[in-house]
């Protein structure tokens, strides 16, 4: 099979910039403002919504200056730079292993959600199977390419979601958002836990910073994206609120598919118009389970690194499937998406710390010119 | 060679894979369901579950012809069918069967729940969890309540319309622009009255072979999970001023000992509470209203200010005892809060709220305790073209 191969493997910063909004959005968006106003009280959840936007901005911020500091090198090479060689493996394929199952868990929902609305017949299995075909297809290929992808549909997304939250206006009511501050403490750190879990795509900065052409722009860039997912969250989130009401948000499965569901375009004419939304949205879940496979790919090629990334791919691609199709039913997918994204938003949380201050005091990284 | 086996193996995969489709069904067999009613079986309870009845109306597309055939191909253009049990869902599959079409759901537009189903306790929000569950039906299907079978009513054979739902349908769109019947209440927001155990009004309607009459209002109470009464058209009206909701319509008053019709244009609430302490709630609710005068039996010159300010407070008062007399009903006669205060109090008094709670329609009954003061700002706007139409 012949590919066509770019220049270089390179990104540029605003390509990594839109990546990481794709896979922090992807599957999330759909369950969100349910899960955040389990949690909260009246409108409260924008406030954990934006503290742990920020607390992720911080750690988005310290991941990307870490890696920018050992330009053109994988994590695998700079983690052992600063901590060791056998620890730095360690680290990777754990790493490998949790994008893997993200993967997975992107496949799954994707495949739940639309047996659930658009084939009733078809078995998951099925649709799952083919999703997951189309994405090594995509992974099989050119890095570079898979990021420019992004950057075509990633506004599409974008577009569509924002017009199906202002077609809604007619239904809005704003003081469904009341009460507000009447949300207890204990309720704030749940509804913080949900909300870092949200945004816990972001990691695989860590991998890619090695392939962004100016690094040291990178974490200015890479804060610059995560923005958007802050931002159009809160928005779904009241967006939810103010057209279902508190009670009826936290009691949807998938307010956010129920909000495309409520626009009615007088006439008649068009009478589905979630369909359209779907399309989209299978886009965007098509964004990040690509980057996630990828990332799993990098962290495990940079290990086996005689393997072939073709070869790696078909090995990896049952075992997703398997994992996507082991949970039974709605509740069980429920507890591996809790049991992914905590483990996921605590290592890689607890090892960037780890790695920054280690690097710090045994002064590595950045001016250490003869370590390249 | 090999390479050419590969081609063909390819193609054949593609061909395999992608022109199935599990899920296609044909248009012409597909049944889409237009409206549904619901009633309670004369046997009344069998183990331990209450006897429905499910009438389905198919739209018959052949019998509906195109615009252009007026009168169309001279079939019926609907179907019902019933069939009855315990749940909903196994009477649809069942009616299912006896049509040779695929019953579909995302053209449901309505659902006619009888007064039986809603005066058994928990019947109502039992029958209609399998529409908010299903993921075919929209949030936006209408629900109104029949006097009689709601069977009945989808019978009604308009002249004008062929569809019997579709009918009744339009006429709930077009109903805000008239008094005392209100605006239809939508399956996504009897969710939100349910979750939040709150009281609401359903619009009620009787039928007879052509038409069907509005009859007021039906009242669900969220604590006794069933209705407890009934609103006449007038109070239906004092209801939707209350609300705020796009009223408009006549309202016939006495003015100088002759009849006057005044026709509210627009009409707009605002409701305010001052709740400090639980057992001393104030609920100040201000009613604006817009209006022409339409017809009188007497004679009315609005050139004169005085005359307008006379015909404003006439009309004011007037809209105040309707008002009043919904309160007054709700608040001692059902003691049940359909106005929807207290989702204002725990918006905006959210302390209070957590008070009264538990004893807001019940036990120590803070809604029936409440002051509940109604002021009402008519205007007149004009009275016609002519001055005087008799001497």
């Amino acid at each position: 099979m012949r590919s066509f191969k770019y220049g270089d493997e390179k990104i540029s910063g605003r390509e990594l910039m839109i990546a990481l909004p794709s896979i922090v959005i992807s599957v999330d968006i759909l369950s969100l403002p349910k899960e955040i106003s389990n949690d909260m009280n009246g409108s409260d959840g924008w406030i954990v919504l934006l503290v742990a936007g920020g607390f992720s901005l911080l750690i988005i911020w310290m991941m990307a200056r870490l890696a920018a500091s050992f330009p053109g090198q994988s994590f695998l090479s700079y983690a052992s730079t600063i901590l060791s060689k056998p620890v730095a493996i360690v680290l990777t394929l754990i790493f490998g292993v949790l994008f893997i199952g993200v993967a997975a868990y992107y496949i799954r929902v994707l495949g739940q959600t639309s047996q659930q609305y658009l084939f009733e017949q078809t078995p998951v299995e099925v649709v799952s199977l083919s999703f997951l075909l189309v994405i090594v297809y995509a992974v099989c290929g050119s890095r570079a390419a898979l990021f420019r992808l992004n950057m075509l549909f990633f506004p599409i997304i974008n577009i569509v979601l924002l017009f199906v939250l202002v077609i809604n206006i007619k239904w809005v009511d704003v003081t469904n958002l009341l009460p507000v501050f009447q949300t207890d403490l204990k309720s704030y750190v749940k509804g913080l836990q949900t909300s870092v879990m949200a945004y816990m795509g972001f990691s695989i900065v860590l991998f890619y910073i090695a392939f962004v052409d100016k690094p040291k722009k990178a974490p200015k860039l890479a804060m610059l994206g995560m923005l958007i997912p802050i931002v159009l969250f809160i928005l779904v989130y009241l967006f939810c609120l103010m057209i279902f009401g508190h009670a009826a948000t936290s009691n949807l499965l998938f307010p956010t598919i129920d909000l495309a569901k409520r626009i009615e375009v007088p006439g008649g004419i068009l009478e589905r118009v979630e369909a359209f939304f779907f399309i989209v949205w299978t886009m965007g879940v098509f964004n990040g389970t690509t980057l996630a496979f990828d990332a799993a790919i990098l962290a495990l090629n940079s290990v086996l690194k005689r393997m072939k990334k073709v070869k790696l791919v078909i090995i990896l691609s049952p075992i997703i499937y398997y994992i996507a199709l082991l949970p039974r039913n709605i509740s069980q997918i429920n507890m591996f998406q809790d049991f992914i994204h905590m483990f996921l938003v605590s290592f890689a949380f607890s090892i960037t710390i780890i790695l920054v201050f280690a690097a710090k005091i045994r002064g590595v990284g950045r001016n250490d010119k003869a370590n390249k | 060679m090999i390479k050419r086996i590969n081609k063909a193996l390819s193609c054949f995969i593609a061909l395999m894979l992608l022109s199935g489709c599990w899920d296609s069904v044909n248009i012409e067999e597909r049944g889409f369901i237009v409206g549904m009613a619901i009633d309670v079986a004369e046997e009344g309870k069998s183990d331990g579950n209450y006897q429905l009845i499910l009438t389905n109306q198919f739209a018959v597309p052949s019998g509906l012809g195109t615009p252009s055939q007026s009168g169309g191909g001279g079939g019926k253009s609907f179907m019902n069918l019933s069939a009855s049990g315990t749940s909903i869902y196994d009477i649809a599959q069942n009616l299912a069967n006896q049509t040779n079409k695929m019953p579909f759901f995302e053209h449901l537009k309505l659902i006619i729940v009888s007064e039986e189903v809603l005066a058994i306790p928990e019947l109502f929000a039992n029958v209609l969890d399998v529409f908010i569950r299903n993921r075919d039906t929209r949030r936006g299907i209408k629900v109104i309540v029949s006097k009689g079978k709601a069977m009945d009513i989808l019978n009604v054979q308009p002249d004008t319309e062929k569809l019997p739902a579709r009918y009744i349908d339009r006429i709930l769109e077009n109903s805000m622009r008239k008094t005392g019947e209100m605006k239809p209440v939508r399956i996504g927001d009897i969710h939100e009255y349910l979750l939040s155990k709150s009281s609401f009004v359903l619009s009620e309607v009787t039928a007879d072979d052509k038409k069907i009459t509005f009859e007021g209002g039906a009242v669900y109470k969220g604590v006794s999970k069933s209705i407890i009464g009934n609103l006449d058209l007038e109070e239906m009206l004092g209801f939707e001023l209350i609300t705020g909701q796009e009223v408009q319509g006549p309202v016939v008053i006495n003015y100088k000992e002759h009849l006057t019709a005044y026709s509210i244009m627009k009409s707009k609430s605002k409701i305010t509470i001052d709740a400090d302490r639980p057992d001393n709630i104030d609920i100040n609710v201000t009613i604006q209203m817009e209006g022409e005068i339409q017809e009188t039996f007497g004679t009315v010159i609005l050139e004169d200010p005085k005359v307008i300010q006379e015909l404003e407070e006439e009309i004011s008062e007037k809209v105040k005892a309707i008002t009043n007399q919904v309160i007054d009903k709700a608040q001692k006669e059902l003691e049940a809060d359909i106005f929807g205060f207290a989702d204002k109090l725990e918006k905006f008094h959210y302390d209070t709220w957590k008070k009264v709670k538990k004893d807001w329609e019940r036990g120590e009954n803070y809604f029936s305790e409440s002051n509940v003061k109604v002021t009402v700002k008519a205007e007149v706007r004009t009275d016609g073209v002519v001055d005087k139409s008799k001497e």
